[in-house]
């Protein structure tokens, strides 16, 4: 699969993920720059974290404006896969690609740690070599992860399964004291309703190798790039996914 | 033409900084204070005197980038004493109003004590006294060219605890 990893000013994860594209998972990979809007023939774009434009304004708010963007955006229209990891997830917020917004973590502070995560759907490209209801062990570091949306707007989230991750316990429980930046209903990664674009806090790119201290990050990229192009353009609407749309998907 | 936008959370959604700034501002005895929300202000020239299209225009502004909408409230003054509430927050661009007079005072000190004194007075003055006239007041009064306020407070309300060295 080809992948295209964004530059934005600002972004410090961008080798990390160009990193596990490219000698993890042996993939074909490219940088892609802010002010070029063109996605030079990815299938799979990355949102890499940093603080794209100095945090300007408000965290990604810049960065959703630049001319990268614009292709991002008939990418994912087309169906084209897009994750947003951390700095990315508070672009595509931004963007409108996906719904909610951020604002400072609950303690004000900068959480750096590590959190443990449950996935709550595993139909998707990003989670199909995960199980629903699996508890990962990730990587946080930001100070803007407390997301937020209108109490309608989480109802209609969560009605579409738009929510992939949620902070929990080390035995997948629910609960406030797990919930490490304040995020309403613990979320931690959300997916647009059509499917292909991911965003998410926590940091697969840097748990997707042993010597790095964990693993966990690594299927949700091997979920990715085994994802053939021509069945993510397929992905339907939410809802639930039948046993043939499943399996056009691969999962 | 010159106009101040301010930009502020949504009185529905919990603002973590507004809260942290008024337990600090209790813990400094002013315990009066019942609500302090933490927004930013900005100033924009303009290249048109024509007051109904700079709204137009800033209000689009607000909408496009300057706000976000999910969790922000906007609210845009005209210099010349128009106030041009925008958005849901319309009501409350008086009580801002009034406390801005108030931070130009203060303008000598240094940007950390700076940034919390403005907040301080709306959230004071919303607790008991008459707002609107106060406002109205302080509008009528203000000097066309005055700024002071705008430039300390954004860039304390845009800070970051560490950035440096802190990847993401």
């Amino acid at each position: 699969m080809r992948c295209g990893v964004v530059i934005f000013p600002g972004s410090n994860c961008d080798h990390d993920a160009y990193h596990v594209l490219k000698h993890v998972l042996e993939q074909d990979v490219v940088f892609l720059w802010h002010g070029d809007e063109d996605l030079r023939d990815a299938d799979l774009v990355v949102l890499p974290g940093g603080f794209s434009y100095g945090d300007y304004l408000r965290a990604g708010a810049m960065a959703a404006q630049s001319p990268v963007m614009r292709a991002v955006r008939r990418h994912a229209d087309e169906g084209g896969l897009v994750l947003g990891i951390c700095n990315g997830f508070q672009v595509l917020l931004e963007a409108g690609l996906l719904p909610g917004a951020m604002r400072r973590n609950r303690s004000l502070r900068f959480e750096c740690r590590e959190v443990h995560l449950r996935v709550e759907r595993d139909d998707l490209p990003f989670t199909r070599h995960y199980r629903a209801g699996q508890v990962l062990s990730m990587p946080i570091a930001h100070a803007e992860g407390n997301y937020e949306a209108p109490p309608e707007l989480l109802d209609e989230i969560e009605a579409n399964r738009q929510v992939v991750f949620r902070y929990v316990g080390p035995a997948g429980e629910e609960g406030e004291e797990h919930n490490v930046n304040g995020s309403a209903r613990a979320i931690a990664g959300v997916v647009n309703r059509e499917g292909n674009v991911l965003g998410m806090m926590p940091h697969p790119e840097r748990c997707a190798e042993a010597i790095l201290g964990g693993v966990d990050g690594r299927a949700l990229f091997e979920g990715l790039i085994e994802t053939p192009a021509s069945a993510v353009r397929a992905v339907r609407p939410m809802g639930r996914r039948t046993a043939a749309a499943r399996a056009r998907v691969g999962a | 033409m010159r106009a101040r936008i301010t930009v502020y959370p949504r009185r529905e959604i919990l603002d973590p900084q507004g809260k942290a700034i008024r337990s600090a501002l209790a813990g400094l005895g002013f315990d009066q204070v019942e609500d302090v929300r933490a927004g930013k202000s900005f100033e924009v020239e303009l290249a048109t005197e024509d007051g109904a299209r700079a709204r137009d225009t800033l209000d689009a502004m607000c909408r496009k980038l300057l706000a976000n909408t999910v969790t922000e409230d906007y609210e845009i003054e005209l210099d010349g004493g128009a106030a041009a509430g925008a958005g849901p927050a319309a009501k409350t661009a008086a009580k801002t109003a009034a406390a801005k007079p108030g931070a130009g005072t203060k303008a000598a000190k240094p940007a950390a004590a700076e940034a919390s004194k403005p907040v301080a007075k709306p959230a004071a003055t919303a607790a008991g006294e008459p707002a609107k006239a106060a406002a109205k007041a302080a509008r009528a009064g203000r000097p066309a060219k005055s700024s002071p306020p705008a430039k300390p407070s954004k860039p304390a309300s845009s800070s970051k605890p560490a950035p440096a060295g802190g990847r993401r």
